[in-house]
């Protein structure tokens, strides 16, 4: 009889485990099917040593590569920017593999001399001749990796609150992101995260934006609601893990640098912190 | 990094956050352009150049 009834409990206990994943997966399949459908692909596509990328390319002359920070996608500098730059330049932002639209080849790590390496592979494929490389956050710190490991590649870089440096409390501060197996980044990515992001997605963007106000159009126009698909999670948790593995031996041959180069930085802003990232 | 990159422009804009690109346009491309001039100096920039696309 005790057994009957322990065997009926953990069926019951186990059914609704299920039933609890099996929610977290729909939903975070209809998050990103929601998310492709209001923000879809606007660029051409190329295949890189087996990562898709999706990139823009507009414009002639001068051209400048653009590369995207953590969680991010073109959009950032495509909504921003593009319009804005004169005529004169030929004007190319790719989602970075991963991010987007583009996938990441199987077995890709995401550490930063390897997505250095593809954008150097990017600008090689698209015949750029020594393009000028405009980062932002993390897409900052790779556009550091590429002047350093392959100087030949590229004329200059201009870095918009970049991360330059790891930082002590560096794992804290990148919280559920920090995941170091694949495993159960993947099911992560799956389950709880893309539910949980959706529901902490405006607070998370103000504190990004901080001190300045989150804009309106910011979740569809500059393509925010893609960072709310598995894939992106993957990726962007992948980066995390990269950064701590690769930074500290890229920072100690910014020295190196001999092209021309920019930095600017906010004194307030709140995620590349600059008295730990430009003062340095 | 101002005294480990040789040459290095550096701007620091008060009370700016993270996102520049969305909140200042206009001086972000002023920066890139800046630094473009400088990366750019020299090469034949006409359009249409096939070095250039």
């Amino acid at each position: 009889m005790f057994l009957s009834i322990l065997s009926w409990l953990l069926a019951v206990l186990l059914s609704l485990a299920v039933l609890g994943i099996a929610s977290l997966v729909l939903a975070t399949l209809w998050i990103a099917a929601k998310a492709e459908r209001l923000v879809p692909p606007v660029g051409k596509f190329i295949e890189i040593d087996g990562n898709r990328i999706h990139y823009v390319d507009q414009g002639e002359g001068r051209p400048i590569v653009f590369l995207h920070g953590l969680g991010a996608q073109l959009h950032h500098f495509r909504h921003t920017l593009f319009g804005r730059l004169g005529p004169g330049y030929r004007l190319i932002a790719l989602d970075r593999p991963g991010a987007g639209y583009s996938v990441r080849a199987s077995g890709a790590t995401g550490r930063l001399t390897e997505q250095a390496e593809i954008v150097r592979r990017f600008i090689e494929a698209l015949r750029l001749e020594k393009p000028l490389v405009v980062g932002h956050s993390l897409g900052g710190a790779i556009a550091l990796t590429l002047a350093v490991e392959h100087p030949e590649a590229i004329s200059g870089i201009a870095l918009l609150a970049p991360l330059t440096h790891v930082e002590a409390d560096g794992r804290e501060k990148f919280g559920s992101l920090y995941i170091p197996s694949r495993l159960w980044r993947w099911i992560m990515s799956y389950t709880v995260a893309i539910p949980t992001s959706l529901r902490y997605a405006r607070p998370t963007m103000e504190f990004i934006f901080a001190p300045q106000i989150l804009p309106g159009d910011y979740m569809v126009a500059a393509g925010g609601w893609l960072g709310l698909r598995p894939a992106h999670f993957y990726a962007m948790s992948s980066d995390v893990v990269a950064i701590e593995r690769d930074l500290g031996r890229i920072e100690g041959r910014y020295g190196e640098i001999a092209m021309p180069a920019g930095i600017l930085f906010g004194d307030a802003d709140r995620v590349t912190r600059f008295h730990t990232q430009g003062r340095r | 990094m101002r005294s480990r990159i040789q040459g290095l422009d550096f701007e620091v804009v008060e009370g700016m956050g993270h996102m520049p690109q969305f909140v200042a346009p206009e001086r972000i491309v002023a920066f890139i352009e800046r630094v473009a001039n400088r990366a750019f100096a020299g090469r034949d920039i006409t359009a249409g150049s096939q070095q250039f696309h």
